[in-house]
């Protein structure tokens, strides 16, 4: 059994599943199985795009949000197939998933700045793209989305990073944070982020960030791509970009480590969202078994590129002087980064 | 609609097991006469209707005006505001809230006008205000929850030597009836809007509960405070409402319809007003979420009505005709084994405690999940009918013989318990003593009481809703035990998995 910081800086591949409330549990036990690296459950809802439900309040449904990591790409792209022929994710409209291609981040003892950081990825007509906003603004963003042609989304609550010029009763605050997730079409995504942007432009600094990922293969998605399209796909190369999106995972406790040590090196922001990793201890079924699972965070940075190896250098001192971090990095292009704060 | 249908599934699956044992009963140990029967069947829908639309209500409405004004309150960055803002919204929620003057109005009349009603539901308020005013000093002082827990208890222990048998169980049931339907929903997302806030902090969920918990206590030390200073010596005989038998079928849910209504309304008012108060005065809302938040307050309202309806037209009747004939027809061992029962699944059909259970699912990142916090709170509230009906058998069990050991258990726990499970034991103990509870269960023991021919119908229907306020923090703080142990020796397990 390979362990967490076995892989902790070893993933190729990262397969998010959004299925309905209550489900991510027994497909994330079923990725483990089938020898995924880690699976960490976040909830969140989504919203029907229905006017009277909207005038209703009744609006929302509630998802989980299940984040595997794998070794290799084509490992992912098996387990996708694996979990939809299993019927964990078979009916029409149940959820999506896509396989987000990740940078190389293994540690190269020789000369750590020389890593293979290529991505070799089958290019698809998709892009995920993450907004994050003020909490309660997640509706408005969705409202923007579907207006520009995307399908739906879902929101997931975060906490942003601690903003240290304000201090109340000696505390630092957290902000609460929408983020918001939700796949377009590559044409589509760039529009739909200029009208985000255009819509929540500020002054006000900390406001919120706007980025994309690659997807090189999606399931689920309502009357577009089938994954056997898909397949006969060509592979390149895909194109760098300035930044770099970190996704670390870790034990709950252990976040404002990970946050203090990353600011040291010049990183100025992160959102923290609270999920548990699920731990396949082979007692499937029993009731305790569910509450076993660990309290995990995933905080999520965008860096520049030149910061990228300082911080991850960072991360693996961390990792190697504690276990009780159980970290877990990827690293992925983040396109088109952009701040909503004008300043910027 | 997914929303709605998802809560109604729930609900469904939470107030069906009562719905069943009383059927279970009906055809075994008590056959209920056939018109009760129905008015329950259809009780038991309104309930499961009204728990739906009443828990989206809170989702949408009661949550977000608690985060807000906890919020709000805090980044003022002023204690002086935030002490006030305190003891004013305890208050006011406090002051509201319909159970309360229910109890008031009893006590009023058992002890011949010397605590008259507004002067008892004032002292409660104030002391509740005063509770909520330390749990704000206490979070934002990050001061554990245990210390304030010991110094408040200790104090009520104090005071207790000087009330009679009667002012603890009027305190004591004081706690339970504060803590109401929409009361506990709102203190926790005040609490929940301050530790989000700073939650970077601590990193974990120990900090969001315990405020239902501090207000009962502020209910409970008020009560003592009262009667210390002003106790009446001797207590008069009150009528304790009899099944009398209805003009029409339908009369136990239309005779009620008006003072629910108005009941309903009492308790949104004071949630509306502060909603009204932090968005025109410091928030501005947009449009949208307002009136999002105001759909949520209708569904409360809405929800809320319903849910009284059902439970005082069909399950009120039915709890008194079955504790009655448990005691007059059964031995005491099947009708404590029933009580057994009964306190077990009425409590999962409570209102606050699906929100709370949820609450904490939510915030430990599910790996406390919902159903582990509501089966310790089901077994507490299990062993509390148990020995509210001992109570009836046993002439000289005195309330206080069961509270005195049972809180200094409590308090010994509290010591080895991890944070998180203490504050929402006291909190569970504030939750579970809803209005299920203040209707059903106590209509079931004064049924009981009255069949009893020792019983004291007043001095042992007192003391029931002290009994379902007291359990939970003995189990919850057990599984929190538990559980500490289990992930002990499953971080071990992981550990030694570990080559490193």
């Amino acid at each position: 059994m390979t362990t967490i910081s076995d892989i902790a800086f070893a993933n190729q591949a990262m397969l998010l599943l959004i299925v309905p409330h209550g489900r991510a549990e027994a497909i994330a036990l079923f990725a483990l199985e089938e020898g995924a690296g880690s699976a960490t459950v976040f909830s969140g809802h989504g919203t029907v795009p229905k006017p009277i439900l909207r005038m209703l309040g009744l609006d929302e449904v509630r998802r989980e949000l299940i984040l595997i990591t794998l070794s290799k790409q084509e490992a992912a792209s098996e387990l996708l197939h694996k979990i939809r022929d299993t019927g964990h994710f078979s009916e029409k409209n149940i959820g999506i998933a896509f396989i987000q291609p990740l940078l190389d981040i293994t540690e190269n003892k020789d000369n750590p700045a020389a890593g293979n950081r290529e991505i070799e990825t089958t290019e698809t007509n998709y892009r995920a793209l993450i907004t994050i906003v003020e909490n309660g603004e997640g509706h408005a963003v969705v409202d923007i989305a579907r207006e520009n042609g995307a399908a739906g989304a879902t929101i997931i609550s975060a906490m942003g990073s601690a903003d240290h010029s304000t201090h109340i009763f000696d505390f630092d605050i957290n902000p609460r944070k929408d983020l918001v997730l939700l796949i377009s079409n590559k044409e589509k995504a760039d529009s739909l982020q200029e009208a985000l942007l255009a819509a929540f432009r500020t002054s006000t600094p900390g406001r919120g960030i706007i980025f994309s990922l690659y997807v090189s293969e999606t399931l689920g998605i309502m009357g577009h791509e089938n994954a056997e399209q898909l397949l006969s796909r060509a592979r390149a190369v895909a194109a760098p970009s300035p930044h770099t999106a970190l996704f670390v995972m870790v034990n709950r406790p252990k976040t404002k480590d990970i946050i203090q040590a990353c600011e040291a090196a010049g990183n100025m922001g992160a959102s923290i969202m609270h999920g548990r990793g699920i731990r396949h201890t082979g007692k499937a079924g029993s009731f305790f078994r569910e509450s076993f699972d660990v309290e995990r965070n995933m905080v999520l940075m965008v860096i520049k590129k030149e910061q990228e190896e300082e911080i991850l250098q960072i991360l693996r001192a961390l990792d190697k002087s504690d276990p009780a971090y159980a970290l877990s990095v990827s690293a992925s292009y983040a396109l088109n980064f952009s701040k909503f704060s004008a300043a910027e | 609609m997914g929303l709605f249908t998802e809560k109604l599934k729930e609900m469904g699956a939470s107030v069906l097991p009562i719905t069943f044992f009383v059927i279970l009963l009906h055809f075994t140990l008590t056959p209920i006469p056939a018109d009760d029967f129905w008015r329950f069947i259809i009780g038991a829908v309104l309930i499961i209707v009204g728990l739906g639309i009443f828990l989206v209500g809170v989702d949408l409405g009661a949550t977000p005006i608690g985060e807000l004004s906890g919020e709000a309150l805090v980044k003022t960055n002023k204690i002086t505001v935030l002490l006030l803002g305190g003891l004013l919204l305890g208050f006011i929620i406090s002051i509201a809230e319909p159970d309360l003057h229910v109890l008031s109005v009893q006590v009023e009349q058992f002890t011949a006008d010397i605590v008259g009603r507004w002067q008892m539901v004032l002292v409660v308020s104030i002391g509740v205000g005063v509770m909520v005013m330390v749990g704000f000093w206490r979070l934002v002082k990050g001061i554990r929850l245990r210390t304030v827990l010991w110094i408040t208890y200790g104090l009520i222990f104090l005071l207790a030597l000087f009330n009679s048998p009667e002012f603890h169980a009027f305190s004591f049931d004081a706690s339970g009836s504060t803590t109401g339907a929409i009361t506990t929903p709102f203190l926790l997302a005040l609490a929940a809007g301050i530790a989000g806030l700073y939650e970077g902090e601590a990193e974990d969920a120990r900090d969001r509960y315990g405020m239902v918990g501090l207000a009962s206590a502020g209910a409970i030390l008020a009560m003592l405070v009262q009667g210390a200073l002003d106790s009446p010596g001797s207590y008069q005989q009150i009528d304790i409402a009899e099944n009398i038998a209805p003009a029409y079928f339908l009369e136990p849910f239309t005779s009620s319809l008006s003072g629910v209504l108005v009941d309903s309304l009492l308790s949104i008012a004071p949630l509306a007003l502060v909603f009204i108060v932090i968005h025109l005065g410091i928030l501005r809302l947009k449009r949208q979420s307002v009136s999002r938040i105001m759909i949520g307050l209708f569904y409360c309202y809405f929800g809320l009505s319903l849910f009284m309806v059902g439970v005082n037209g069909g399950f009120m009747r039915v709890g008194r005709f079955i504790g009655a004939q448990l005691v007059l027809e059964h031995s005491p061992f099947l009708a404590v084994l029933a009580g057994f029962f009964l306190g077990m699944l009425t409590v999962i059909a409570e209102p606050a405690v699906h929100v709370l259970t949820d609450s904490v699912q939510k915030s430990t990142g599910g790996t406390v999940p919902r159903n582990l916090t509501l089966m310790s709170l089901a077994i507490g509230v299990a062993f509390s009918i148990v020995l509210a009906i001992i109570r009836i058998y046993v002439e000289d069990l005195m309330l206080w013989h069961i509270l005195l050991p049972a809180y200094i258990l409590i308090m010994i726990l509290t010591y080895f318990t991890p944070d998180l499970f203490i504050g929402v034991a006291f909190d569970a103990g504030g939750v579970a003593s809803g209005p299920m509870t203040a209707t059903f269960i106590l209509a079931f023991a004064q049924g009981a009481a009255g069949a009893h021919p020792a019983a004291n119908i007043l001095i042992d229907g007192f003391g029931v809703v002290a009994l379902v306020a007291m359990s939970p923090l003995i189990t919850i703080q057990g599984m929190g035990l538990i559980y500490k142990h289990r992930q002990r020796k499953e971080q071990q397990v992981a550990a030694s998995e570990d080559p490193e």
